[in-house]
């Protein structure tokens, strides 16, 4: 294999995989923080 | 001037179908290499170094058509427009990555098809929750035993229906559950009929082959550097049981390197070398 490689960390970096866990962390609200649903 | 070899035209009269020629490969002895594509160029380029199968990688395609990660993000509807290119272009058998089968029952039944119809000659469905995740990142979680078995019967179902696509059955329940639970899953997996078996992330040597050796089949590595898997050579491998070693980012990460320095080098000099390259092409063509 050819020495210059992007190594999975870097590929995975440059692909947003942690991005992603970010972005899916900000969805997450502790429990007592619900909005309860409500009729309009 | 012709748009496609020889080898990837139409077939006509009785050449066999790409599962066919799947079966015949996986009739032979020894562990192969299987090199992954991520597009219709990889999948040439393997073609022509003398590869006799490929793979089309959900993490490849999901980076090198879209740039997000392998999470579930990229559509079925993209991954086999890729697939079509990737299987137009190309003669030899190509094995796709179906994911988890993009919902319940029905849904894996009709990716199988949609597969087939596609021209690949095998089709792998996992038993991850949707949306799946890279089988060597992050903590995972797989559906239930009840629910994966769904998947797999679903799949050989549409098979023998006359989908055509070969099965690859695939386990992440050793990262989530155990390599106990992941081998039994793999052996119901095999006795449902699924034409080869994937233990997905064995942390080690005495893993796989403990993986191999418990459930008769066709086994396929997954050798990703910089992964959970130790990287073992092909004689290896197959003294382990596995039939086939894929090799899902090596072209990828080779290629991102190569674009890296290219693009360095342009950057620094774009009036030298790089540039060079463009005045002396061995076929003259345009952009």
């Amino acid at each position: 294999m050819p020495e210059r490689q992007m190594d999975f960390a870097a590929l995975r970096t440059l692909v947003g995989f942690d991005a992603y866990d970010r972005l899916l962390d900000t969805y997450v609200a502790p429990l007592g923080h619900s909005r309860p649903l409500t009729r309009t | 001037m012709h748009l496609m070899p020889p080898t990837a035209r139409t077939p006509r009269g009785n050449v066999p179908s790409a599962p066919d020629r799947l079966r015949a490969l996986l009739a032979g002895e020894g562990c192969r290499a299987l090199p992954c594509c991520f597009d219709a160029l990889s999948a040439r380029l393997i073609e022509q170094a003398g590869f006799p199968l490929t793979f089309m990688s959900g993490f490849a395609v999901s980076a090198a058509r879209l740039a997000v990660p392998d999470a579930g993000l990229i559509t079925v509807s993209e991954m086999l427009d890729q697939g079509r290119a990737i299987c137009q272009a190309v003669s030899i058998p190509v094995i796709g990555d179906g994911d988890t089968g993009h919902g319940n029952p029905a849904n894996v039944r009709r990716t199988v098809e949609q597969f087939g119809r596609a021209g690949f000659a095998g089709v792998m469905i996992e038993d991850q929750v949707a949306p799946k995740r890279c089988g060597h990142t992050g903590v995972k979680e797989v559906v239930s035993r009840a629910e994966a078995l769904a998947r797999i019967r679903a799949a050989v179902d549409a098979r023998d229906a006359g989908a055509g696509p070969l099965i690859l059955a695939r386990t992440d329940a050793r990262g989530a559950l155990g390599l106990d639970e992941a081998i039994w899953r793999l052996r119901a997996f095999a006795d449902l009929g699924a034409d080869l078996l994937f233990l997905e992330a064995p942390r080690s040597e005495a893993e796989m082959a403990r993986g191999c050796r418990k459930v008769p089949g066709v086994h396929m590595a997954n050798l990703l550097a910089g992964g959970l898997t130790p990287i073992l050579p092909p004689t290896r491998l197959a003294e382990l049981g596995y039939r086939l070693a894929a090799y899902p980012l090596a072209l990828l990460s080779v290629a991102g390197a190569a674009m890296q320095e290219a693009l360095r080098e342009l950057a620094r000099r774009p009036d030298a070398r790089a540039a060079d390259g463009f005045r002396r092409p061995s076929h003259p063509g345009g952009l």
